[in-house]
């Protein structure tokens, strides 16, 4: 994995589970059992969410850790019910965080219900996603870079543009976001993570029990400065009174809040 | 000339026209390399207009006083930034605007030429090209085809554009070859 990949997972980890970590919300719903996907030894069940926007839409998923600062698996935001309302131990179930499912290993664990907390905002690191998901969604982007020297001899400080772009369904919304994205970045700096074992979260949606937590090796943690924010207002859907056309509800709100993130890195590479 | 007059004649020209060619080199490399050829209302079209426009607005905020001298480019009520767009704006201005702080969503642009056909009944459409063009959502223009035979658009190729937000903040001044000139005059 490159190092400006990395940047962007730290940075997206940050703003999804620190910033953001007011925008969690709880729901608990009915579990029904997903006979194709199952097989034996994996039996899938999912949940039956009537939350809106969808706690399974792209860029927000169930609450993988208790806290922003764990690095383990957590124990407390997903709670799985039986049919007789007893909690099910956590050890014998898995959790796909991205698609809301409980998986379990045998047909003698029947989960009927569970409780868990979700992301209410969808973080995103491509503008192409916005339309895939439902507002609110914040888009995460990293647009340019300069790297500078910043002593004799080797090392240099490396310099990155970022825009986080806002889409919310109001006003009160947007301004909301937008002022916790600002302080969460106003002389602040997240961790410049190695990810030696891979992210927090595998391919298929569950918790990665290799998961280690490793900063870089001679660089520093990713600082922040020069942030900004302001509304983001479209000409184009700024339109002639006509009562055929309609605005579009995911342009309406938006708002954009754009700082430089930097960090030092020791040695030639 | 005082040194002051100098200055002042060295932005209105040599400034000017460094920052206007940095932006236009800008407008043909990130803007017109997306356009569609096809459309009557593509950037390029807007080309002239624009740089005239860029041009206007570094005279317009030129602002010397005793002791400083200010002047800004662009203008955000006529670009549409701000939250009141300036109704002395052009559709040129507007769709360059649009493009610039981008947009999520598949949509057609509808413009005022396009606009008399498809309201044929609406009088008060504006004849001119004074910033009445308009997005309107794929699925809205999609029953308006079904519903009263409005003509067959493409997407603008702007839909799902993600913008250029530091468009006007990437400028690189030569001061040195300022200084120069001053001190040569």
């Amino acid at each position: 994995m490159k190092t400006i990949r990395k940047e962007d997972i730290s940075l997206q980890h940050y703003i999804k589970n620190y910033v953001l970590s007011d925008f969690v919300e709880t729901d608990t719903a009915s579990l029904i059992y997903l006979e194709d996907q199952s097989s034996t030894g994996s039996y899938v069940y999912e949940a039956n969410s009537s939350m809106q926007p969808s706690p399974v839409s792209l860029g927000r998923g169930w609450c993988y850790l208790d806290n922003p600062d764990d690095v383990s698996e957590q124990q407390n935001a997903v709670v799985v019910y039986d049919e007789h309302g007893s909690v099910i131990s956590g050890s014998n179930y898995r959790i796909d965080y991205v698609d809301g499912r409980i998986i379990v290993p045998s047909q003698s664990i029947v989960p009927s219900s569970v409780t868990y907390k979700w992301n209410y905002v969808s973080v995103v690191d491509e503008w192409s996603s916005v339309e895939s998901s439902e507002v609110p969604i914040v888009v995460v982007d990293i647009s340019g870079f300069i790297k500078e020297g910043f002593q004799l001899g080797a090392g240099k400080r490396v310099y990155r543009r970022v825009n986080l772009h806002v889409f919310a369904t109001d006003t009160a919304e947007r301004d909301d976001i937008m002022e916790v994205l600002y302080d969460g970045l106003y002389l602040k700096s997240c961790a410049n993570q190695q990810f030696p074992k891979g992210t927090m979260l595998d391919w298929d949606g569950t918790f990665n029990s290799d998961y280690e937590y490793a900063t870089i090796s001679g660089s520093s943690s990713l600082k922040f400065e020069n942030v900004e924010a302001r509304s983001i207002f479209v000409p184009l859907l700024t339109i002639p009174n006509r009562e055929m056309t309609m605005l579009s509800d995911l342009n309406r709100y938006r708002g954009r809040v754009r700082c430089g993130m930097f960090h030092w890195n020791e040695g030639w590479d | 000339m005082s040194i002051k007059d100098e200055l002042i004649n060295l932005i209105k020209v040599d400034i000017k026209n460094d920052i206007v060619s940095q932006l236009m080199d800008r407008f043909d490399n990130e803007i017109v390399v997306f356009e569609d050829e096809n459309d009557p209302m593509r950037p390029s079209v807007c080309r002239d207009e624009f740089m005239a426009f860029l041009e206007e607005t570094i005279d317009n905020s030129l602002l010397v006083s005793h002791n400083q001298i200010r002047f800004g480019v662009g203008d955000e009520r006529k670009l549409g930034f701000d939250e009141e767009l300036d109704a002395d704006t052009t559709d040129c201005i507007k769709i360059l605007g649009t493009i610039l702080q981008g947009i999520s969503g598949r949509y057609v642009l509808v413009t005022t030429e396009m606009a008399r056909d498809m309201f044929p009944k609406d009088k008060t459409i504006y004849l001119g090209r004074t910033g009445h063009a308009y997005l309107m959502p794929r699925e809205e223009y999609n029953k308006g085809v079904e519903l009263y035979g409005w003509p067959e658009k493409p997407d603008w190729r702007f839909s799902n554009f993600p913008g250029i937000p530091d468009f006007f903040e990437q400028i690189q001044l030569d001061m040195n070859k300022y200084m120069k000139k001053l001190m040569a005059g």
